[in-house]
């Protein structure tokens, strides 16, 4: 695809993460659940990347095996040009900082027994390197007025917290790290509408005063495309297409990304009820044993012969613009 | 409600009250709205706002203590809810073949261990009095009808062997088997994917059409009401602050919150650069609210006038266009 | 902003919030507080304030009844002071089952965090041990291991301990699982923290709660089975004053001269009352999550 490129902050070859399904007295391995099935992306510096799906398409996986929680069954992870896939524990030690995690739910992110400060000064001491009491308070302040608390907050517990300033000092406890890139899993969908905004635009103010690089993970398309500057649209652990976030909502090619589109509905109510609609059938099959062939055959409309053969390629059909379908 | 016979449901002034050690939380305060025969309407408010307690308060199913429906009236079908009491045989009839109740997470609203087929007739025995065959075969008609493959060998399934949306479906086909003329709705599709919630939501608007059901969804999501929803509320605080036609309020809001709320939800169709804007501040807490208008801390328009107290619905527009805020005539208001 | 002022007000403050908590159950909490200092000055002062020698015998005295002329809380059957007794087996009772209590709760929390974890081999390791400890009758298990370490109070309080060790395990480790799950767990390892310290620093303060009630209920427990080990004579011995020992030796007069074997037995129950209150509310008070309410 992409690769040799200059800007690259990460590259991702082919990532594979099969988890076995153990059943019966001998923890015998009856089948696969192949949650992420040869990925590649490549992700650019400074940029955000989105990766879009429903529950169980293995986009969260991809974020964590990139954050090396978990160590991919094949592929390559290439981070600031190096291989990461298979480095131990402590050969990640020294970039462990450096990539960063938001997370789902701003209630199981903090650790209720610390106060806000403790929170984020356990981030920054972490690095192993001695710190002076004055430069942690001061950094802890300038953190919290960078995502927007009020410093006299410090010494306040996560449960007096609104969700939104939760994910907003998850932020600031990544920050706290000076990553380079941050993967942010689904980091507005638990909070409402009107806070969401405001986490989404703090999000881009610090990617412009930072540089910060996203690998953005979300389920709401209007949400990704607002914030991505390239969109990766996964099914059933692969990329069925791959995008410039402005292509998507008018030049989206791949008929699940379409049919995803329709799904959501916009709020121009004009607009709204000049769209057509088109309603998958059926759901979602289990990831486990998955079929041969495109993951999508089951619910679409073009399913021929040759898509329950083999999976399609994604193929560039326009500039940057990659889609993996025999039939569009 | 120039039309009374089409009228299903009008709940007036509806007030609930939690009562805890820190004082009275006026959860639901002096909430009026209605619903026709075979219309989808939708309550549209950010969580904390009382939209989910408005109905539990309906269906008088507000966990008392510490809440208490302390005022209003709830008049289904010509009749008066509160007047029966939340455990007589009355309301329990209301529940079910009356009013339906869908929620959020399926999987809570049945028991993971009866048999699907077990709990859908047990609910239809109760509503029809028929016996146990008749209800096991009206069972899986009434799967059928809310398109559940294989209905006949889905009747003999748990709950945890379904998919959240298919749970819903069931959720779904206990109303149509009840003959329930309201369903209320309350966040069904938030715990469930895009494409499934395209699904349900198709499927809810079909029971509209086949069955002339009256449907009260309670969402945070502008674009499900968009699609289906005829008319909107806009609760913030525990009071409905806006209220009219979709078509009225989401391309012709006055409220300063509802204009926030649009404004803040992401768009599909906007070009790329467009910042969100965002309301400022926090939602409020209902136990430290103040004694004039909620959103007052986090208003754009705010100012000295609008401490003069809680700001009533005034008609602000044809086609029964309500708002509740101080400024709403003056220029700075619609000022886009 | 965090000045040594600020500070210093913060702690104030927090110091308060904890006193406001750990006292708001109301007048219970004050009694027991009372109860566990007496008890524990007078473990501490014992031979200043024993009014006897607790093991001197007097033939010529024996049952004499409460409220006699030098016997308080009159003799038992060999004409020892019951009183002394008592004042001397609460330092004996005290700190054995104090002790006992404390070193099996750090081994014990420590290796049921450790187990839970670490699920692998390590902790296989250690929830196979705890199998194996409760496949064995529990009080025929401190018999053979009172027997081969002996029956002094430090080996009493190994072998106390030892019993205690599995509900410690059983409880940090089925909090752990649960715990680890959290999302703050996975950011607090990919900032780079220790593993020692992710256990010391989140996981241990979250189970805190549960621990506590172990602590508290294994005190108790301690006491009793103290006592059962002196009954089958492979415990603490006579003529070493211990309230279980003392409630064993009036048992058999219990219907002649019930005050023998009743005054341990009130000791015991009040003293583990009062942990048990105490432990509930140390347990409120360190939530930060009841901080800053009531």
């Amino acid at each position: 695809m992409q690769s040799d490129n200059k800007d690259a902050i990460l590259e991702v070859k082919s990532l594979k993460m099969h988890f076995p399904v153990r059943k019966g007295f001998f923890n015998k391995t009856v089948g696969y659940v192949k949650a992420v099935d040869d990925v590649s992306f490549v992700v650019e510096n400074g940029k955000t990347f989105g990766l879009v799906g429903e529950s169980g398409c293995g986009k969260t996986t991809v974020g964590k095996t990139i954050l090396r929680i978990n160590t991919p069954t094949s592929g390559e992870i290439i981070y600031k040009g190096q291989h990461i896939e298979n480095l131990s524990a402590k050969q990640m030690a020294p970039i462990r900082r450096d990539i960063q995690m938001i997370f789902q739910d701003p209630y199981s992110s903090l650790d209720p027994r610390q106060s806000l400060g403790s929170i984020l000064k356990e981030a920054i001491v972490c690095d192993g390197k001695p710190h002076e009491r004055e430069e942690i308070a001061n950094t802890i302040s300038e953190l919290m007025v960078a995502v927007g608390l009020d410093p006299i907050m410090a010494d306040r517990y996560p449960h007096e917290l609104s969700g939104g300033q939760r994910q907003r000092l998850g932020i600031a406890r990544a920050l706290a790290c000076n990553p380079s890139l941050i993967v942010c899993d689904e980091p507005v969908s638990a909070l409402d509408v009107s806070i969401q905004a405001q986490v989404i635009n703090l999000l881009r103010d610090l990617q412009e005063k930072r540089g910060l690089t996203y690998l953005f993970i979300a389920h709401d398309l209007a949400v990704v495309k607002n914030i991505a500057d390239t969109i990766a649209v996964m099914y059933l652990g692969h990329i069925v297409e791959l995008m410039d976030s402005s292509e998507i909502y008018e030049h989206s090619i791949h008929p699940y990304t379409q049919a995803l589109l329709s799904a959501v509905p916009i709020t121009d109510y004009y607009a709204e009820k000049k769209r057509n609609r088109i309603v998958l059938e059926g759901e979602v099959p289990s990831p486990i044993n998955a079929p041969a062939g495109c993951p999508f055959q089951t619910r679409c409309k073009f399913a021929s012969d040759k898509c329950r053969k083999a999976m399609p390629p994604l193929t560039e059909r326009r500039d940057g613009h990659f889609v993996a379908c025999y039939n569009v | 409600m120039e039309d009374n016979r089409n009228i299903l449901l009008e709940v007036k002034h509806l007030k609930t009250s939690f009562f805890t050690q820190a004082g009275e939380v006026k959860a639901v305060d002096d909430v009026s709205y209605y619903i026709k025969k075979g219309e989808i309407i939708a309550v549209v408010g950010e969580s904390g706002c009382g939209k989910s307690v408005t109905q539990m308060s309906v269906m008088q199913l507000v966990q008392s203590p510490p809440g208490k429906i302390v005022g209003g009236e709830v008049i289904f079908e010509g009749q008066n809810l509160l007047e029966y009491d939340r455990n007589s045989p009355e309301m329990r009839a209301v529940r079910g073949a009356g009013i339906a109740m869908i929620f959020q997470e399926p999987m809570t609203s049945l028991n993971p261990v009866f048999k699907i087929g077990t709990q859908l007739s047990e609910v239809i025995m109760i509503h029809k009095k028929v016996d146990k065959k008749t209800a096991w075969e009206e069972g899986i008609k009434a799967l059928e009808a809310v398109g559940i493959p294989d209905a006949k060998s889905r009747m003999e399934n748990y709950p945890f062997q379904m998919s959240g949306g298919m749970r819903q479906r069931v959720l779904i086909a206990i109303a149509v088997a009840c003959g329930s003329k309201l369903i209320i709705a309350d966040e069904p599709t938030t715990a469930l994917d895009v494409t499934t919630q395209a699904q349900v939501m198709e499927l809810l608007q079909s029971l509209v059409k086949t069955y002339g059901t009256s449907i009260l969804m309670v969402t945070h999501n502008l674009g499900l009401v968009t699609r289906y929803a005829e008319r909107v509320y806009v609760m913030y605080a525990g009071k409905v602050i806006e209220s009219g036609t979709t078509e009225d309020i989401l391309m012709h809001p006055v409220h300063p919150y509802t204009k926030g709320l649009l404004n803040s939800v992401p768009k599909l169709d906007a070009s790329d650069e467009e910042r969100l804007v965002a309301i400022k501040g926090q939602p409020p807490r209902l136990s430290e609210l103040p004694s004039y208008c909620a959103f007052y801390p986090r208003c754009p328009y705010a100012c000295e006038e609008c401490k003069q107290g809680y700001p009533i619905l005034e008609e602000v527009g044809p086609n029964e266009h309500f708002c509740a805020c101080w400024m709403k005539n003056k220029e700075v208001a619609h000022a886009e | 902003m965090a000045s040594s002022e600020d500070l210093k007000l913060r702690r104030k403050k927090n110091m308060e919030q904890f006193f406001r908590i750990f006292f708001g159950r109301g007048i219970i909490v004050k009694i027991c507080l009372v109860i566990a200092v007496f008890f524990i000055i007078v473990a501490v002062f014992a031979p200043v304030i024993a009014p006897h020698d607790p093991t001197a015998t007097d033939p010529m005295n024996r049952y004499l009844p409460m409220g006699s002329e030098d016997h308080l809380f009159g003799t038992d059957r060999y004409g020892r002071d019951v009183l002394s007794r008592l004042i001397h087996g609460a330092r004996t009772s005290l700190t054995c089952s104090l002790f006992a209590t404390l070193w099996s709760a750090v081994v014990g929390s420590t290796l049921g965090i450790i187990a839970g974890y670490y699920e692998g081999w390590l902790g296989k390791l250690i929830l196979r041990y705890v199998d194996i400890q409760l496949s064995v009758p529990a009080l025929i298990l401190s018999m053979v291991l009172a027997v081969i370490l002996g029956s002094n109070m430090f080996a009493i309080s190994i072998v106390l301990g030892i019993g205690a060790i599995p509900g410690y395990i059983r409880m940090a480790y089925s909090n752990v699982i649960s715990i680890k799950e959290n999302d703050y767990i996975t950011a607090t390892r990919l900032i780079g923290q220790k593993n020692r310290k992710i256990m010391f620093r989140h996981l241990f303060p979250n189970c805190f709660a549960s621990l506590i009630v172990i602590f508290t209920m294994s005190l108790g427990q301690v006491i009793m089975v103290e006592s059962s080990l002196a009954y089958l004579g492979v415990g603490l011995n006579e003529p070493l004053a211990a309230w279980g020992l003392m409630v064993n030796d009036g048992f058999a007069s219990l219907m002649t001269h019930p005050s023998v074997a009743l005054l341990p037995g009130f000791c015991i129950m009040a003293i583990v009352v009062a942990f048990n209150v105490l432990g509930d509310a140390l347990r409120d008070a360190l939530d930060p999550k009841l901080r800053g309410k009531l």
